[in-house]
């Protein structure tokens, strides 16, 4: 879970006692190795290896630290301050361990690292007042001075050490601001030009909509009502007549299908809900020209997208089966509705008749294509009849809503 | 209206700019022995000008004009004529523009591409008083009235207004509230009547108050 993935909280965190572990064993073993030829004990640092390993492992299996090493810490503690305690208490060559292993707490974690400090200190203090306790039989008291030199001198080391850790941090620290504010700053910049993007998006989209307005859509009714006046003109010419009304009739498909691409181009279409709007402005505008009660229900949705191209296929999907409620149905009530699930939404047009078996090919070939778009557009299609009427179901599929 | 008024042809005067629109429209209504062509015009000035000479029953009127547009013209007319019915043709029915137009005292709107059919119903609709009304114009005219604390609408006004910026058709509307399509019709008008004079206390309000908009 955490094994390259830097954004995690601990990462950074576990990343630094990692290394420092995997960087410290081979130093600790150094130790053994060589104090084994000079006859020194060495089952100390090796009890110190088997611990890091264990802390190794604890990170690889559990992603976990703290307990194994706060253990390693407390018998690193007793292992140094038992060699120290047999070799001249405070004037021990050995007091150098304690330094070498507030080293190694600083560069495992930092809050180690102030723990060491002050345990150190305490360390001292105490080995001090033993040594004082001790005094006259230690021979050596006479040859190094007062036990006072040697507490002062390894005391100042530890806080000397503490100085270098507070260094590193604040240096770190300021690091990290400066990246923090170079990363703002950065998207500041990205936003900024996203947003003036956007917005030379939305201008060019504005302007296709008032050109469609001004001149597309005037163009097209000026085609309809030439054709209305050539209608007028004919009177009831069988032959002709049939080219006016082909003629009207493309210049309305033509019309409508632009009016739906607009929209696309310029509203939240991919918005669910969005488009329950849009369809269901339609079905109203659609089911007044006849006698057929129409109305919409809405479920709330909980903000998310569809994809961007499913909307212009759900409008053409709807919009044929508005229509062939009224071309084969014989409805006198219609119903669009929307449901929301967790990972879909869900478009049916509910109706009370019913759909005829098809029994000519256009149809038959209305309900293909609806089944056609939704296959293509992986819309999961199902429609049911029952006497009391029919439902045209269609479920989309939403990956990304929210919670 | 006195008897011998009633098969007088009612007077329609048409502006709009593109030549091949208005002499479409102007051939309809010629046709029609309802009707009778008062003028038609390319531009709103031409039209205010010879108001009181072409005495039009409805104006159909264009939105986009060049000079004034539709939407002052419209307001201008109805003050010298407040009789005359105006009818914006448009190209999409629910823009904020055809809205303004509402605002303005326009009685309704009819779609320049339908159909003849479809046309002359709409102003056979206007003068029975009768107008249509689209989703997106209901919710614009639900916004105006929220505006205001107290709204000018009778119970059965909000009723209609509320079902079709609801998404329902005039017949759903008809249904649930056990009137007939033209009296749903004829609330709508009265909704576009009261909107207007809504509209322009809301301007003189902003005008005083500044505390709006």
């Amino acid at each position: 879970m955490l094994k390259g993935n830097a954004s995690h909280p601990d990462y950074h965190e576990i990343r630094a006692v990692l290394s420092a572990i995997l960087i410290g064993l081979p130093l600790v073993l150094l130790f053994p190795a060589v104090l084994y030829f000079i006859g020194r004990p060495v089952t100390g640092f090796l009890i110190n290896a088997v611990l890091l390993v264990t802390t190794l492992f604890s990170i690889k299996n559990f992603a976990h630290y703290r307990i194994p090493m706060s253990i390693t810490a407390l018998v690193t503690y007793y292992i140094i301050y038992s060699w120290i305690k047999d070799t001249g208490l405070i004037y021990s060559s050995n007091l150098c361990m304690l330094h070498m292993y507030l080293l190694a707490a600083i560069l495992a974690d930092k809050k180690y690292g102030w723990y060491a400090v002050f345990t150190n200190i305490l360390l001292f203090i105490l080995i001090y007042y033993q040594t004082i306790a001790e005094a006259p039989s230690l021979p050596i008291d006479a040859a190094l001075g007062s036990p006072l030199y040697a507490l002062v001198m390894n005391a100042l080391i530890t806080i000397f050490f503490g100085g270098f850790l507070a260094y590193l941090q604040m240096d770190q620290e300021r690091d990290r601001r400066a990246l923090k504010a170079l990363q703002e700053q950065k998207i500041t910049i990205l936003d900024r030009a996203v947003k003036k993007r956007t917005e030379q998006l939305n201008t060019m989209r504005e302007a296709l909509a008032t050109d469609f307005h001004d001149e597309t859509g005037n163009m097209l009714s000026a085609i309809n009502r030439q054709a209305a006046v050539l209608k007028l003109r004919l009177g009831t010419n069988p032959q002709l007549q049939p080219i006016v009304e082909s003629i009207v009739h493309n210049s309305n498909a033509l019309y409508s299908a632009s009016k739906d691409f607009l929209w696309h181009l310029n509203h939240d279409s991919d918005d669910p809900t969005e488009l329950f709007h849009y369809l269901t402005a339609y079905g109203q505008y659609y089911y007044n020209q006849f006698d057929i009660a129409f109305s919409a229900l809405e479920q709330y949705c909980s903000p998310r997208l569809m994809d961007p191209q499913a909307a212009i296929n759900l409008i053409y999907i709807f919009k044929e089966a508005m229509t062939n409620v009224v071309k084969h149905a014989q409805a006198s009530e219609v119903t669009f509705e929307m449901e929301c699930l967790s990972d879909q939404v869900i478009y049916l047009l509910k109706d009370n008749g019913s759909w005829r078996i098809p029994e000519d090919h256009q149809h038959h070939y209305g309900l293909e294509n609806i089944k056609k778009r939704c296959e293509k557009n992986r819309f999961v299609f199902s429609m049911a009849s029952t006497p009391l009427g029919t439902q045209l179901k269609v479920n989309v599929k939403t990956p990304n809503a929210a919670p | 209206m006195p008897p011998h008024n009633m098969h007088k042809p009612k007077r329609i005067t048409i502006i709009e700019d593109n030549p091949v629109i208005r002499e479409g429209f102007a051939e309809l209504i010629c046709a029609s022995p309802a009707y009778q062509l008062a003028a038609q015009y390319s531009n709103c000035e031409h039209a205010l000008k010879n108001l009181e000479t072409d005495q039009p029953d409805l104006v159909l009127m264009d939105i986009a004009l060049p000079g004034m547009d539709g939407i002052k013209g419209t307001s201008l007319l109805k003050k010298r004529r407040p009789h005359c019915i105006v009818l914006i043709i448009t190209v999409l029915e629910d823009s904020s523009k055809v809205f303004q137009s509402l605002c303005a005292g326009a009685g309704g709107y009819i779609i320049k591409n339908s159909d003849s059919t479809d046309i002359l119903k709409n102003i056979a609709e206007a003068f029975a008083g009768g107008a249509p009304m689209s989703l997106n114009i209901a919710k614009m005219v639900v916004q105006s009235f929220n505006r205001s604390p107290n709204s000018p609408l009778s119970a059965r006004e909000q009723e209609v207004l509320q079902g079709i910026a609801s998404g329902k058709s005039y017949s759903k509307i008809a249904l649930d509230l056990f009137i007939s399509k033209e009296t749903v019709r004829s609330h709508i008008k009265n909704i576009y009547q009261k909107l207007a004079v809504n509209s322009k206390s809301d301007a003189i309000k902003v005008a005083d108050a500044n505390k709006w908009l």
